[in-house]
């Protein structure tokens, strides 16, 4: 039984199981999609890399191609992680372009003040900041596993089937990912609060 | 090292960051609204899209987005936005794009009342992070590089219906509708739209309405059509079939941009 809340005349999106899979037109479906969703595509986008100028440009291609890929998708399947693969797909694309992959997200990062505690001095903004800076420095396609796992909660196994890859190359790509992110993070936070497995 | 072994626990620190970056606030209304209308123009006039395999690089994805963070608009409804209100996002749409499209991406957003709002904090509403699926959760399948390049649908998936909400079953798609066909036909249309070459356009949608009456994409088509017949000066045609959508497709996001080209036709 899903938890998905159904009126007479709309239907709210689970957001791990999906739409309730009920008949309705696929504009209908689509902005059901996009009302819930909206967020989470954003900000999966802006931890992918897509820098915040073109934020809109690639969220709007995302919503086209979940639209034109509604036929496609099962309902009995959350809708998280598919939404995840088409974000993904579109940010590898964004990202190959050499102007993108080098942008820099400097212009989201407060830089910390380095005479306090990392806890005291970074507000969950800056927190923010810091990690969606962080993640740059990690790998595109390990950063891909840390954020459906630790972020969205989708198990291993789960994620080596929505990305293609075999289980063993997804745990080993989220060991690496966790500790590539740790250093990043330790890079960017005080010297004098490193993170364990970062530098000291 | 093999797949059983349990994951370390995130460490502290990572724990925080993630979940700070779990409560980052919902876009404002204005947000909403702008990649909302983009995204319902693209399905309808053919404009820049994603493409079928997830998205084209972001500068081609169209026109820059009105109204962007820096613009004095779209601070002010950052402002309202983070009052985490869907009406303040209507409030915002109208005041921002002017009454007449204000009024239709008001109604947009409005169709579907009961739509849950958007959250303050939506992500905050992502699961505990586990190292399985939690019982009975059903998970995609689907690689991610098959995405763009699946033109089949599974067994398990269901039909979208050709009608609304209450559309009954036996509205549903032909099952031997060939999916490809629809979108070759569409995306001809679209091709021609976007030369100015509103005839032609009707040309494929009509064949389109020939070969698939009740095809998937019908919806569209009939967006399309309304929009071609208006722009090749057929109105009384146009009215009609604007008519019949807002008959047929009462919730449909594209009934706006429907309602728009008969109120407003496109010039030739």
């Amino acid at each position: 039984m899903t938890e998905t809340v159904r009126s007479s005349q709309s239907i709210v999106v689970d957001p791990v199981r999906g739409t309730s899979g009920d008949e309705r037109s696929a504009s209908s479906e689509l902005r059901a999609i996009y009302l819930d969703q909206l967020p989470y595509v954003m900000s999966t986008l802006r931890r992918l890399g897509v820098g915040e100028r073109d934020l809109e440009d690639i969220t709007h291609d995302v919503f086209v191609t979940v639209h034109r890929r509604l036929p496609d998708y099962d309902r009995a399947r959350p809708v998280r992680p598919w939404l995840f693969g088409i974000a993904y797909r579109a940010a590898s694309d964004y990202r190959r372009l050499a102007r993108h992959r080098r942008e820099d997200m400097d212009h989201e990062v407060d830089a910390p003040d380095t005479s306090q505690p990392v806890d005291e001095r970074l507000d969950q903004a800056q927190q923010r900041s810091l990690l969606v800076a962080a993640l740059q420095d990690v790998e595109l396609d390990r950063r891909a596993v840390l954020l459906m796992h630790d972020l969205d909660g989708i198990g291993v196994p789960e994620i080596a089937e929505q990305l293609g890859i075999p289980l063993n190359t997804a745990y080993s790509r989220l060991r690496l990912a966790r500790k590539d992110l740790q250093i990043a993070v330790a890079s960017r936070a005080p010297r004098e609060r490193a993170l364990p497995g970062g530098p000291s | 090292m093999t797949e059983h072994e349990p994951l370390d626990p995130l460490p502290r620190e990572l724990a925080d960051l993630f979940e700070s970056e779990r409560a980052r606030p919902a876009p404002s209304g204005a947000t909403y609204v702008r990649i909302l209308d983009r995204v319902s123009s693209t399905l309808v006039s053919g404009g820049p899209s994603g493409g079928d395999d997830g998205g084209s690089p972001g500068g081609d994805a169209g026109p820059p987005a009105a109204g962007g963070a820096g613009t004095s608009a779209g601070a002010g409804a950052g402002k309202l936005g983070a009052l985490g209100s869907r009406a303040v996002g209507m409030l915002a749409a109208a005041f921002l794009v002017g009454t007449g499209a204000g009024a239709a991406i008001h109604a947009l957003l409005a169709t579907p009342a009961s739509v849950a709002p958007p959250a303050a904090s939506p992500v905050a509403q992502a699961p505990a992070p586990t190292t399985s699926a939690a019982p009975g959760e059903t998970v995609p399948r689907m690689a991610v590089d098959d995405l763009p390049n699946v033109s089949v649908t599974p067994a398990s998936a269901r039909a979208l219906p050709v009608g609304s909400a209450s559309a009954r079953r036996d509205d549903a798609p032909a099952k031997d509708t060939s999916l490809a066909g629809e979108r070759a036909l569409l995306e001809e249309a679209r091709m021609a739209m976007a030369q100015g070459r509103a005839p032609a356009a009707i040309v494929a949608l009509t064949r389109h309405e020939s070969e698939f009456p009740r095809g998937r994409l019908a919806e569209e088509r009939e967006a399309m059509l309304v929009q071609a017949l208006a722009r090749a000066g057929r109105t009384a045609e146009a009215q009609g079939r604007a008519r019949a959508f807002r008959e047929r497709y009462p919730d449909s996001l594209l009934l706006p941009i429907v309602e728009g080209a008969v109120r407003n036709p496109p010039a030739p």
